[in-house]
């Protein structure tokens, strides 16, 4: 069952309170605990509904208060950031470019058939925040994928809309600083990053540059030999070092078998150096051969495996197991005689060994707890808020909303308060207890994955809202902002940071 | 006929056996030692003795300052692990520190990455070879006055730099995943490169690389960015690196390429997270080698290193023209490429976010951007057809090896002394088409020089003319034809 195969690198829906939407997080790693529960450590993705609006607008003033130099501002201009003007922006506060196009075209079309406000409406639930934030959840709170990608401007978010558990995001928010940034670097203009472009050479213009002193020939396939005489040549390269391996009183030592020898004269380092014995002896097999064996004894090249004794090999993995691949240490505390670049040589073809396969193997076990994927079966408890089913009848309290302001009685509880059905087979109880608000199966299900409701139920509240209270009011007190972001999405929400007090300020200034 | 997927270059090789031995730091996942994995296959798969191998020199600071400043390069030369305390702020100023950190040799390595890529520029603006490789270069992150992504100095830019003198205009393009934000950067606002970079965008480093991000004054539209998601495969790369390096060769006519290879856009990268095949990568190498302009690869990213020299050597015989075997040749480092000792690998199951719809989308704005290019309307794309340069080539052969002109510039010879009246006739089937094909191709010299003067009119160029044009359009049918089977809506 791969959908229900969770990767190192999926985005997934956690279920961290049931009564609240999923919360949205990427793999990044998963481990296996001692309890043998395993564990994702995952980044967090926060929904629009989980950000603190006044961050929004703080950004936005931000970005006008500051000069064009800072790079922050920079990079806000390069996004469109709208500054929200009544509440009722600041409840959802539009962000994206393609969102705010979306509003002004909806505005102009004739809402005839009421879709397109709708689709606005829900696109802003697929809009997630990226964060670098990380944290630990248990695998077993995973409810399924979904995929986030950066939004394209070239993409529309129909495209969103129209795929199941697909989000989008376009900015960076980061819960410690409570900032929002684009996800966007930039390329910088002026003469300290660009280079002076070389002009083309003038006619009869000489080019100062001389291959000669830029490079130097080792080989060139102009040689006139054949394949097979060059191959024979690495033969007899070879065998000359086999042989002066057994003239040589160390290598028996370390070779004690002809095999090895030969296994050990086979060696790149080796064929290296043919080739370069043929070059320099201008392609002549027989001037190269003459070199191979010259008056000092049959040529012998031994790279850093084979120059190395045992008791050295055993210092390098003595000292590997107490400083890792820290060559200077290593060099300073076990191999002062030998020097870095013998080491990392070493190192490298050490890797090759049966010594560190081995050593891997160990560290394989111990990486186990390390998990690539893992299997998650879907999750069948039923949800607490599921109310029991023929609970139609316990409606008619006429609960009164709260704020002081005026009451108006809750929506009928045998009403989805999302979509108005009166009928589905499941019923969600929804929202803050007294309200006694329920949801349909499908309605509940999006609350889950989209943290909002279908339709726009909190634009008709808020119109109720507006309709009460004065505008004036309205602007200048961030406690109602509050109320009005909670009615909104109708659940305490995740945000739970103390409202900043720059907000009121910052919206007392704001234009409305 | 038209277009062999291998034919036989002049390839120079750069190489410095001391490369491997630099060692970024413990746990660092850039291992200069892939480039020796690389060579070390390379040799045993009888690659390397088809090539010209060179050792690069180690390029002076005068050298790196042609882009880099003075103080960042003086600062490159004086750090050492032994007195980075009495750098404190410098190491701050210029990015020098967690991800490019001072590491032993660090300088000499930017010597020698740097140095390889001049050469190799150098090498192709002296026409003394048509295909150049140095996979220690390909540092695209560094900036003018800052490391960084594991980049210290800018390689690519030194050579395009170099290219520059010789060539009107040079085409680079960056197949890591990362974004080539150097390049980039360095040639903003220069309409005479021309950058393309196919990179993961969103939350990734360097964070750069937006498709609205297109290049500033004189450069606005000469900087090409294609964002794209996790997972691409082969097929989505190549039904979106073909339409638009297609598209870029004949808006902009370059007369020289370089191609970052950045292998991090490898399946099971340690740090990208693409889907890419060795093959689907070294394509890539393939579609560009195809337009047969003058051509530096060099190397970049990629961080599991056994695929890492899979892709480089694979890559380094696309360039030569030779077939290799799947099975890897023994040799010292063998071991890393078990359980299954294949050159070649194979993609993962992960998804791929990068949709057919989103592609095209991109597609069509990059078009969009690529149209506002001030280049001659109507001119056709011109993949320079193999097996005309081959049969040059034998010609060739009976001339002194000094006098000896590499074939793209006999090509450009026969181009320039062809009047465009003859083309139209020849073009005159096209009909509404007329005049299709502009003299100003990107093969054209925009300068005469000396040695081509001295070439003078080689008799048979006006015989092998005709047959090129023919073949120029088979060509381009040929480089299109997988985009049209891969993208349905196309």
């Amino acid at each position: 069952m791969a959908a229900n195969m969770y990767r190192v690198g999926d985005c997934v829906y956690f279920e961290t309170s049931s009564t609240s939407p999923y919360q949205i997080r990427r793999i990044e790693e998963l481990n296996k605990t001692s309890s043998g529960n395993v564990e994702a450590k995952v980044m967090c993705f926060y929904r629009r509904r989980d950000l603190p609006n006044p961050l929004i607008q703080l950004a936005d003033k931000h970005q006008m208060a500051q000069s064009e130099d800072s790079p922050v501002a920079m990079k806000l201009k390069k996004i469109c950031l709208k500054t929200p003007i009544g509440e009722e922006q600041a409840a959802q506060a539009v962000l994206d470019p393609a969102i705010v196009a979306m509003e002004e075209e909806s505005c102009e079309l004739p809402v005839a058939d009421g879709l397109v406000p709708k689709q606005r409406h829900q696109a802003k639930h697929r809009e997630l925040f990226l964060s670098r934030h990380v944290e630990t959840l248990p695998a077993t709170h995973i409810r399924g994928k979904c995929t986030v990608t950066l939004l394209n401007e070239t993409e529309s978010l129909l495209s969103y809309l129209n795929k199941d558990d697909a989000f989008f995001y376009c900015l960076v928010f980061d819960p410690s600083q409570k900032t929002l940034l684009a996800d966007k670097g930039e390329i910088r203009v002026g003469s300290r990053y660009q280079t002076e472009v070389t002009n083309l050479l003038k006619e009869g213009e000489e080019d100062t540059r001389k291959s000669e002193e830029l490079e130097t020939l080792v080989w060139t396939p102009e040689h006139g030999l054949t394949d097979r005489q060059i191959d024979q040549f690495l033969v007899v390269s070879r065998s000359v070092g086999t042989f002066a391996r057994a003239l040589d009183c160390s290598s028996s030592v370390k070779q004690p078998s002809l095999h090895m020898s030969a296994a050990a004269a086979s060696r790149d380092i080796t064929l290296f150096h043919a080739m370069d014995t043929l070059h320099k002896s201008g392609y002549s097999i027989e001037s190269a051969l003459s070199s191979l064996v010259p008056a000092s004894g049959p040529v012998l090249c031994r790279d850093e495996m084979e120059e190395w004794s045992a008791s050295e090999a055993n210092l390098f993995e003595e000292a590997l197991d107490k400083y890792g691949k820290d060559f200077a240490d290593i060099r300073q505390d076990f191999l002062p005689w030998k020097t870095l670049k013998n080491l990392v040589e070493y190192y490298y073809m050490w890797k090759t060994t049966d010594r560190y396969v081995q050593q891997k193997r160990v560290k394989a076990v111990e990486a186990e707890s390390k998990l690539k994927q893992v299997y998650i079966p879907n999750y069948n408890k039923p949800n607490p808020a599921l109310l029991p089913t023929n609970n139609g009848n316990s409606n008619g309290k006429g609960t009164v909303l709260n704020g002081g302001t005026n009451g108006t009685p809750a929506m009928a509880p045998t009403l989805c308060a999302s979509c108005q059905v009166t009928n589905s087979n499941q019923w969600y109880s929804w929202g803050p207890q007294h309200l006694q608000y329920r949801l349909c199966g499908p309605c509940w299900q999006y609350w889950k994955k989209y943290g909002g409701l279908k339709a726009c139920l909190a634009r008709r509240r808020r119109k109720w809202y507006a309709a009460r209270v004065p505008r004036a009011r309205r602007t200048c007190c961030p406690r109602r902002i509050a109320h009005i972001a909670a009615l909104s999405s109708s659940c305490v929400p995740t945000w739970r940071g103390t409202w900043p007090r720059l907000t009121a300020a910052a919206r007392a200034r704001a234009p409305s | 006929m038209a277009m062999q997927p291998h034919s036989k270059k002049r390839v120079c090789y750069y190489y410095d056996s001391d490369i491997g031995n630099y060692y970024y730091g413990q746990g660092h996942p850039m291992k200069p030692h892939r480039i020796r994995m690389t060579h070390n296959l390379l040799l045993n798969y009888g690659l390397y003795r088809k090539m010209e191998i060179y050792r690069p020199h180690k390029a002076t600071a005068d050298e790196m300052t042609k882009f880099h400043s003075d103080d960042y390069i003086r600062f490159l030369r004086s750090i050492r692990p032994d007195n980075m305390s009495e750098y404190n702020k410098q190491m701050q100023r210029f990015n020098v520190g967690e991800d490019c950190p001072v590491f032993d040799g660090l300088y000499e390595f930017c010597q020698l990455s740097a140095g390889g890529s001049v050469a190799a520029a150098v090498k192709l603006n002296k026409q003394a070879s048509e295909i150049c490789i140095n996979w220690g270069g390909g540092l695209h992150h560094a900036k003018k006055s800052e490391a960084s992504g594991f980049c210290y100095v800018n390689d690519i830019v030194l050579g395009i730099l170099e290219l520059l003198k010789y060539h009107q205009r040079v085409l680079y393009i960056d197949i890591d995943v990362h974004h080539g934000d150097g390049v980039e950067e360095a040639f903003y606002t220069t309409d005479r490169v021309m950058t393309v970079s196919f990179h993961k965008y969103g939350e990734y480093f360097p964070g750069t690389g937006d498709l609205r991000d297109i290049g500033a004054g004189k450069g606005k539209y000469y900087a090409v960015n294609i964002p794209l998601r996790d997972g691409m495969d082969d097929e989505s790369y190549e039904s979106i690196f073909v339409p638009i390096i297609s598209k870029v060769m004949e808006t902009f006519q370059p007369s020289a390429v370089v191609l970052q290879c950045g292998a991090d856009s490898l399946t099971g990268d340690r740090l990208g997270c693409f889907n890419l095949t060795v093959r689907g990568h070294g394509r890539c190498v393939e579609l560009v080698k195809r337009f047969g302009l003058p051509f530096l690869l060099v190397g970049g990213g990629g961080y599991t290193i056994r695929n890492v020299s899979r892709c480089w050597t694979y890559e380094t015989s696309v360039a030569l023209g030779v077939e290799i075997a799947n099975e890897l040749p023994y040799n010292d480092y063998f071991e890393y490429f078990g359980p299954d000792f294949k050159l070649h690998i194979s993609p993962s199951n992960m998804s791929n976010q990068n949709t057919p719809e989103y592609l095209e989308k991109i597609k069509n704005r990059l078009f969009e951007n690529l149209r506002m290019l001030p280049h001659a309307p109507g001119v056709q794309v011109q993949a320079i057809p193999e097996d005309a340069i081959n049969d040059e080539s034998e010609d060739e052969d009976k001339i002194d090896k000094d006098e000896r002109l590499p074939q793209s510039e006999k090509r450009i010879a026969a181009d320039g002394e062809l009047s465009d009246s003859e083309d139209e006739g020849e073009g005159g089937g096209g009909g509404g088409g007329g005049g299709r094909r502009d003299n100003r191709s990107y093969r054209a010299p925009t300068r005469k020089r000396p040695r081509l003067d001295k070439d003078g009119a080689g008799g048979n160029k006006d015989d092998v003319k005709p047959e090129d044009s023919k073949d120029d359009t088979k060509s381009v049918n040929n480089l299109e034809e997988p985009k049209k089977d891969l993208t349905p809506n196309a």
